[in-house]
């Protein structure tokens, strides 16, 4: 446990509770079953959610702008990686910098581990707090159990909770309970790739279901080249081929005809190169496992459930800079919540969340900081004709900081931050709100606000690392790369509207969406305005100013019959940054106002015909900057290069043909337009091709 | 049966609002109740014979669920039950479906099924906003569901939650 102190009462949340406790005596009964996903979307003809509000939606009817991408897109994008598949899809940019290194944001704001996009599989994180990143290839899922990837942009922290600032990911499996996919799936390709995936579901009675998923990936790294002798020199030692094995058991029970407990294991090791947030390639060894308990019950005070996790990782970076890090991170979270209706028009979620996070210091070992956060939330959701829908949820996170043990630093070296600086609490709200107006049969309009509070990953806080400098520095003598405890969180609050219209007559939907972010408080690893601490010069983690971007999207998709589908969509975005140090970005990759593309086009034609199915992506992106640690002369000012990434078409695609009723085979490949092309500051990203044999059993 | 019978043999051209998409919805929205039924299920289809248009809708009915109409983990085995006949009619049955024209019946089948906590089902949207259904609903050109809850809780039948989050209450 950390030592805390002052702990205090959550008022606000007690009150909530309070409120929900008054309201749920009030409600009506709501017996029945629990969330049977499949069933549903068979039922209205589209898929469900309940990522928008935590409580079932429609696709058509959720309050937020988001994407839900099916199996059926999972299968024709022919990508072996989930952010292959992301790609198409507007507002989502995708930085492949190597084989399994890769990163997503949602509405710009790209990075280098990138932080502030919430990544879950069923509601339990899989991103990473350590560094606020995703680790896309550790997450213990195959493709073949993903039911659908849910994509809300924008803040959704009222339901999440810190850290959904430009979106949440969250990865709905298919149910070991109520569905039956046994699926194997073999993929050799270029990069020397080899690729194996099983899952199979055993159905033990009509009551107990569970599904075991088995995954392991080898590759090479690309082999394409450095831009000069001294990147070479300096990165090639982190290039190393790319691994990953995962496992999954998930199972549910229905242990009464109203309630139903779920249990899940995971764990995953991935062990590959990849960009760090230093700009700079890093071998980076991510070993992953989790535990995570549900249960569910339809009781006369409505559907509730409650849930525990704990998610463990280990992972050693080596690089230039994370140099021989290891780090163990350790995140229990438990939630209850309540979903209920009031009368024929008002339905409520109320929820109260505790979540424990720690981590070893780092470089140097022997204390943890970690902190605890109390939540309570609560979603409004309001029919207020049969076209006019109003949903408002808040959320209040009352986090408190705390460190414990010592580390053994030199007699010389002094920390800038005693222990007794990580006594620290931060309290944050977080609002979203949604008014949809379905205005005909056709129109779907929503005008949605969100605020949310993205809290400094865990090594911004605490991360001390210290060196002497070369004479040429004198009189300083040495340096401090210093997290710091007093943080604040960054603010995003997010503005927005949005269109869709269905086109019968084209089989078709048109989608349009504005909005206008502004980010407060953005946070920088080390600024370029050091502290001097003597003859010492202390880097610290800063607020370092804001950010606003505002932008829009279109979109159409529609099909041709049955055999032909097709869609169309651009995101336009300009991004205005207010930094109040850090300028040039000279010592962290922060470096949002160029390094957003100002347009991207995503368009794909598919083509079923029989056994056969074709399809054909295309990804257009106009150039952005982004940074590069040099390798060579160490004194150089600004130290960082800027790297231009020129503007670029992208063609992905997919042929398969059905061999029988269970059998597909197809061809597959990404970048196909040219054989190498740059995404990020890394070596270019190589054409890949890869060749599937699937089977659904 | 002989009812049945008597009924396909007079079988006219389909109605229009009767057809495959509306029994999948029906199959799979009683996989939604709260004791959720399996396998092969008795779909008791309540007519007026002297009503046109319920007749019409019955014969459809038989026509689309055949012997028996797998949707999800449930097989639809129609039952024609003519409204003079409920008493026996809907000893056996899991559901009671409603056609059209039912007007002036529609209290007599509602507190037959309801006697026996059975879920009455509708095309007619008429019979839940009077609360003589529980639920009604229609497949085009979108999905749309109504639910009376009155009518639920009066018949005793219940769905899941989630389900009703996702349906027009009233």
């Amino acid at each position: 446990m950390m030592a805390r102190v002052n702990n205090r009462p959550i008022r606000p949340g007690l009150s909530l509770l309070l409120l929900a406790a008054l309201a749920m005596a009030a409600a009506s009964p709501a017996v029945g079953q629990t969330i049977d996903y499949g069933t549903l979307e068979q039922i209205f003809g589209q898929p469900v959610t309940a990522s928008a509000t935590g409580s079932p939606k429609l696709a058509s009817h959720v309050p937020v702008t988001m994407e839900i991408i099916t199996q059926d897109d999972i299968r024709r994008s022919g990508a072996s990686s989930i952010p292959d598949i992301l790609r198409q899809y507007a507002g989502l940019d995708v930085w492949r910098s190597t084989v399994a290194g890769v990163d997503v944001s949602v509405r710009g704001y790209n990075q280098y581990y990138s932080p502030g996009l919430l990544v879950l599989v069923n509601g339990r994180q899989v991103y990473l707090d350590h560094y606020a990143l995703t680790a896309w290839s550790a997450i213990p899922v195959e493709m073949g159990e993903i039911r659908q990837i849910e994509v809300v942009k924008g803040p959704n922290t009222a339901l999440f909770g810190f850290n959904a600032v430009q979106g949440v990911i969250n990865i709905i499996t298919y149910s070991p309970l109520h569905d039956d996919i046994d699926t194997a799936a073999v993929r050799v390709g270029t990069q020397e790739l080899r690729q194996v995936s099983a899952v199979q579901t055993i159905h033990l009675s009509d009551r107990a279901g569970v599904r075991v998923s088995l995954g392991g990936t080898e590759a090479s790294e690309f082999d394409s080249p450095f831009d000069n002798a001294d990147l070479a020199a300096g990165n090639a030692r982190y290039r190393i081929d790319p691994s990953r094995r995962s496992a999954a058991i998930d199972s549910l029970f229905q242990v009464t005809d109203n309630q139903q407990v779920g249990l899940e294991l995971t764990r995953s090791v991935a062990r590959q190169s990849e960009f760090s947030l230093s700009a700079d390639l890093t071998r980076s060894d991510y070993e992953t496992s989790s535990a995570k308990a549900t249960w569910t019950a339809e009781t006369g005070l409505g559907l509730m459930e409650a849930s525990i996790y704990r998610n463990l990782l280990e992972v050693d970076y080596v690089g230039d800079f994370l140099n021989n890090y290891h780090i163990e991170n350790a995140v229990t979270a438990a939630r209850v919540q309540d979903l209920f209706r009031l009368g024929s028009d008002h339905s409520f979620r109320l929820a109260g969340e505790y979540r424990h996070n720690e981590i070893n210091t780092f470089p140097d070992a022997g204390a943890e900081i970690g902190y605890d956060v109390y939540s309570a939330s609560a979603m409004w959701d309001w029919t207020i004709t049969d076209a006019v829908s109003l949903t408002n949820a808040v959320r209040f996170d009352h986090l408190q900081m705390g460190w414990e043990g010592a580390v053994d630093y030199p007699a010389i070296v002094t920390p800038p931050f005693t222990p007794d600086k990580y006594d620290r609490q931060i309290n944050g709200i977080n609002v979203n709100s949604g008014l949809v107006v379905r205005a005909s049969a056709q129109d779907v309009v929503r005008m949605t606000y969100g605020r949310g509070l993205q809290l400094p990953a865990l090594y911004e806080l605490s991360y001390f690392k210290y060196g002497a400098l070369p004479p040429a520095y004198a009189p300083l003598v040495g340096f401090f790369s210093t997290g710091n405890p007093a943080l604040e969180p960054t603010v995003v609050n997010n503005y927005e509207l949005a269109w869709d219209r269905r086109l019968p007559a084209w089989d078709a939907m048109v989608r349009l969406a504005a909005f206008y972010q502004t980010h407060d408080n953005l946070r920088s690893n080390a600024t370029s305005d050091p502290v001097f601490r003597g003859n010492v010069a202390d880097f610290l983690s800063g607020n370092v100013g804001g950010s606003d971007a505002w932008g829009g999207e279109a979109g159409i998709t529609g099909t041709i019959g049955s055999s032909w589908r097709w869609g169309l969509n651009y995101t336009y975005e300009i991004v205005r940054d207010r930094l109040s140090v850090n300028k040039e970005a000279l010592y962290a990759p922060i470096l949002f106002e160029d390094g957003t593309p100002r347009h991207r086009v995503n368009g794909h034609l598919g083509y079923s015909d029989g056994p056969w199915e074709a399809d054909l992506f295309a990804h257009f992106t106009t150039a952005y900057d982004t940074l590069r640690w040099p390798f060579g002369d160490p004194s150089a000012d600004p130290p960082y290069d800027r790297v231009r990434v020129p503007a670029h078409l992208l063609l992905n695609g997919r042929v398969g043909y059905r061999l029988s009723d269970g059998i597909t085979v197809a061809l597959e490949g990404q970048g196909l337009e040219a054989a190498q092309h740059r995404e990020t500051a890394a070596p270019p990203v190589e054409r890949r091709l890869s060749l599937s044999l699937t089977g659904r059993f | 049966m002989l009812a049945l019978l008597a009924l396909l043999a007079l079988a006219g051209p389909a109605f229009a609002d009767v057809g495959i998409k509306e029994f999948q919805i029906v199959g799979r929205t009683l996989s939604m109740l709260t004791t959720r039924p399996t396998g092969r299920i008795a779909l008791a289809v309540v007519y007026a014979p002297d009503v046109a248009a319920s007749r019409q809708e019955a014969e459809d009915v038989a026509r689309v669920l055949g012997a028996g109409f797998a949707v999800g983990g449930l097989t639809l085995a129609p039952v024609l039950v003519p409204v003079d006949r409920l008493a026996q009619g809907l000893d056996g049955a899991t559901a009671v479906f409603v056609t059209a024209g039912l007007a002036a019946q529609q209290d007599t089948v509602f507190q037959a099924a309801g006697a026996r906590a059975l879920p009455t089902l509708t095309l007619d949207f008429t019979c839940v906003r009077a609360g003589k259904c529980v639920l009604a609903l229609k497949a085009e050109p979108q999905v749309e569901i109504v639910l009376n809850r009155r009518a639920a809780e009066q018949a005793r039948v219940s769905f899941a939650s989630a389900f009703r989050m996702l349906v027009s209450e009233m």
